[in-house]
C-alpha cells in the first residue's frame, strides 16, 4: 500500500526543495504517531515562517479568541499551545518566551470579554465579533510592540 | 569570517538539533537519514524527521552547510568553515560548563 506523502504539507517552495530527500528519509523511517506529529508542528514552523511578523500576531490572536469563545477548554488548550508555540517561534526565534506570553496573556482577556458578552453566545455574529476583539487588540499592541523596537543595526 | 554575534546567534537557546546535526557532519558529509541514525547511536537523541529538516533548512539558510551533488534522491550535506566555526564557538563556550557541572556532580 502506497505511504502518505508527507511533504504534501509543507509549501511548494520547500517541497521542491527538500521534497524528495523528504520522502526518501521517511521511505526509512517508520512513521508513528510521535513522528507524525513532529512532521506536522515542522510543516507549521515552515508555512508561519513565510507570513509576515505581524499577520502571525494576528492569526495567534484570532486563533486564542476563536478557541476561548467557541471551543472547550481542551480544544482552546490544544489551539493556542499549538499556534503560540509554532507561530511565535517561527515568526520570531529568538523571543519565543515572551511572545508565548504574549500569547497566552489573551486568555483571560478572551475569558472575560466572552462573559460579558455570555447571553449573546447563541448568536454567530456578536461570537464573531467578540473573537475578534482581542484579535484587534493582540494585533495592534503587536504592531505597537513591532514599532517600538530598535531597528535590527541600531547596536551595530 | 563569522562574527561573534553571529555564531552565538547561530546555535542560540533553541538550537540543540542545528549543534546535533553540525557535530553528526563534522565527522564526514551525510544525508538526512544517516545524520538521525548517527546522532541517535553516538550522541542518544532521537531527531523526528519535521525537527531534522526545519533545523537542515535553517543551516542551509545560514549558510553553515551546503548540499553535495548526488544522484540519488536523498541529498547528503557538508560542514561549511563558517559552519565548523560556530561549531567550535559553541564547543568552547560550552567546555568549561560541562566541566564545572561534571565537578560539581563528582
Amino acid at each position: 500500500m502506497k505511504r502518505f506523502a508527507w511533504s504534501k504539507l509543507y509549501p511548494k517552495p520547500w517541497q521542491e526543495e527538500f521534497g524528495d530527500e523528504f520522502e526518501a528519509l521517511l521511505d526509512e523511517v517508520r512513521v508513528g504517531p510521535k513522528e507524525g506529529l513532529d512532521i506536522v508542528l515542522g510543516a507549521l514552523r515552515v508555512r508561519a515562517a513565510t507570513w509576515p511578523k505581524q499577520l502571525a500576531y494576528l492569526v495567534g490572536w484570532a486563533a486564542v479568541g476563536f478557541f476561548d469563545v467557541f471551543g472547550n477548554e481542551v480544544q482552546w488548550a490544544v489551539g493556542v499551545l499549538l499556534l503560540t508555540c509554532g507561530i511565535s517561534t517561527a515568526a520570531e526565534p529568538k523571543r519565543f518566551v515572551r511572545n508565548t506570553l504574549f500569547f497566552f496573556s489573551a486568555v483571560p482577556i478572551c475569558t472575560l470579554v466572552s462573559y460579558q458578552f455570555r447571553e449573546l453566545r447563541h448568536d454567530m455574529f456578536y461570537q464573531t465579533i467578540v473573537a475578534l476583539i482581542p484579535a484587534t487588540i493582540g494585533s495592534l499592541v503587536g504592531l505597537a510592540i513591532g514599532s517600538l523596537r530598535p531597528p535590527k543595526n541600531a547596536s551595530a | 569570517m563569522t562574527s561573534e554575534s553571529s555564531k552565538n546567534e547561530g546555535l542560540g537557546r533553541y538550537g540543540e538539533p542545528a549543534t546535533l546535526i553540525l557535530i553528526s557532519l563534522a565527522e564526514g558529509p551525510k544525508h538526512g537519514y544517516a545524520i538521525m541514525v548517527d546522532v541517535e547511536k553516538q550522541m542518544g537523541v532521537t531527531i523526528g524527521p519535521g525537527t531534522l529538516y526545519a533545523a537542515i533548512s535553517k543551516l542551509l539558510k545560514q549558510g553553515f552547510i551546503r548540499p553535495l551533488p548526488s544522484s540519488d534522491r536523498a541529498r547528503p550535506y557538508e560542514i561549511t568553515p563558517s559552519g565548523r566555526e560556530v561549531m567550535a564557538a559553541f564547543l568552547k563556550t560550552w567546555a568549561p560548563i560541562v566541566k564545572i557541572g561534571q565537578a560539581r556532580l563528582a
